[in-house]
């Protein structure tokens, strides 16, 4: 099982295979992780691009909130939260 | 690909103070980022030096960011979070080398080694200036405090920079935001053409705001803040003292939980910004400030069980241990928030528990 690293409180679409998830970091989530959308994982999301108070950033610290851009597919329709897998 | 090191991205830049000349028409993107946005080779940085220079053409590509072009968020970004801030790094390096022996970046101080911001200047009294300028005077201050430069020299510093130009600049951002949301006339950066509404809306959402009579911060004493709050150089805090303490319990994980009480007069001359994701559930704002700064600043600090003591009184009680971000969500959900007056009382209350006014 992975572990939490970030929760959503929305994600919307961006375009194609492009998601803005915001919420809160549970872990250091850095620029170019690749997370899971289930605890079960795999891993289909890399985080391209973050965000946080309007500012562009490689890093959303722990407990910090912010919108982490992602790219790839969602296997869950609406997802609450991403894990780091393996 | 050549990627170039700090040290050379520093000096490369450091050549600002040589004379270039104004660039005409929009933003020529594939001079100075690669497809992507990156600014890595000598030319695409020397290219950038001139993209900075040149009246109207950060502007440009600020807008094309906020309009969610992801080139130009890339290039923005690189400037705002790698080269900008290798200048207050190294500017920091020279001002704390004895005899001020580095070469690097000459030109940013004085022959007393003292900085001197002058050699920044050139950038526009913009929000997309002034985000940049922040960005090399954050890293300063990082950089300078992590060297064992006073902290009364520090602040006297970064004072002195924003006596030059950056008071304006933040009076002034209010109104370039308002006016980058709505260019519609600048040319398209050649190769962006994705865009992406709601990253494009964060890049222009810092929007400036009042600072409330009081504000509260709950963390653990002396932490300087994680390193993504360093990196953009803010400080959350909240309008609600509970929200605060709720954060300063967590903290008690990691050494002493505290709460920092500061007011308006503590904060004079701080730029406070909306807060962000969770800001309604936080009551939380923005200050342009190190977490550091603000703990120095903060007349009133008590222990985060002395919070909970003074709530529990009030009809608010906390959990004695949170543990973890989850559970930070968790009793912040589960809590009212309180009303002004009993914000007051509370404030009253930590001033006497401090044994202060």
């Amino acid at each position: 099982m992975g572990t939490q690293v970030f929760a959503v409180v929305s994600i919307v679409e961006a375009g194609p295979n492009t998601w803005n998830a915001s919420g809160r970091a549970y872990e250091d989530v850095h620029l170019g992780d690749v997370l899971a959308d289930t605890p079960a994982g795999p891993g289909q999301l890399r985080v391209s691009g973050i965000s946080t108070y309007g500012k562009p950033t490689d890093l959303l610290s722990r407990m910090m909130t912010g919108t982490l851009q992602l790219s790839g597919q969602l296997s869950i329709l609406a997802p609450t939260g991403l894990y780091r897998v393996g | 690909m050549r990627r170039l090191g700090r040290v050379m991205r520093a000096a490369l830049f450091a050549l600002w103070l040589v004379a270039v000349p104004a660039l005409a028409g929009g933003p020529d993107y594939d001079a100075f980022s690669d497809a992507q946005g990156q600014i890595s080779t000598p030319e695409q940085v020397l290219a950038a030096q001139e993209l900075v220079r040149a009246p109207g053409q950060l502007e440009a590509v600020f807008a094309d960011a906020a309009k969610g072009n992801h080139r130009a968020l890339r290039v923005f970004q690189e400037l705002e979070t790698r080269f900008f801030p290798d200048i207050g790094r190294a500017v920091a390096e020279r001002s704390a080398a004895l005899k001020c022996r580095t070469p690097v970046v000459k030109e940013f101080a004085t022959k007393d080694c003292r900085p001197d911001w002058s050699g920044l200047d050139f950038l526009p009294r913009t929000e997309a200036g002034s985000r940049l300028r922040n960005a090399a005077l954050d890293a300063y201050k990082i950089r300078a405090k992590q060297l064992g430069v006073e902290d009364a020299a520090i602040i006297a510093t970064i004072n002195a920079a924003l006596a030059v130009g950056g008071a304006a600049m933040v009076v002034q951002a209010a109104e370039a935001r308002a006016a980058a949301t709505g260019t519609a006339k600048v040319a398209p950066a050649s190769g962006g053409s994705a865009t992406d509404p709601v990253v494009s809306s964060q890049v222009v959402r810092l929007a400036s705001r009042p600072l409330p009579r009081a504000v509260f911060r709950g963390t653990s004493e002396e932490f300087a803040g994680s390193a993504g709050l360093q990196r953009i150089g803010l400080t959350p805090v909240s309008e609600d003292p509970l929200v605060a303490t709720v954060f300063a319990t967590e903290a008690e994980t990691y050494g002493r939980g505290v709460v920092y009480v500061a007011t308006d007069a503590d904060l004079a001359g701080t730029t406070a910004v909306e807060g962000n994701v969770l800001a309604s559930l936080e009551r939380e704002i923005g200050l342009q400030m190190t977490p550091s700064e603000f703990a120095q600043r903060a007349k009133i600090a008590i222990p985060a069980s002395q919070a909970r003591a003074i709530l529990e009184r009030m009809g608010h009680p906390i959990p004695a241990a949170i543990r973890g971000p989850a559970a930070v969500d968790q009793v912040l959900r589960a809590t009212a928030r309180l009303t002004e007056q009993e914000i007051q009382t509370f404030r009253r209350e930590a001033a006497a528990a401090a044994g202060g006014p």
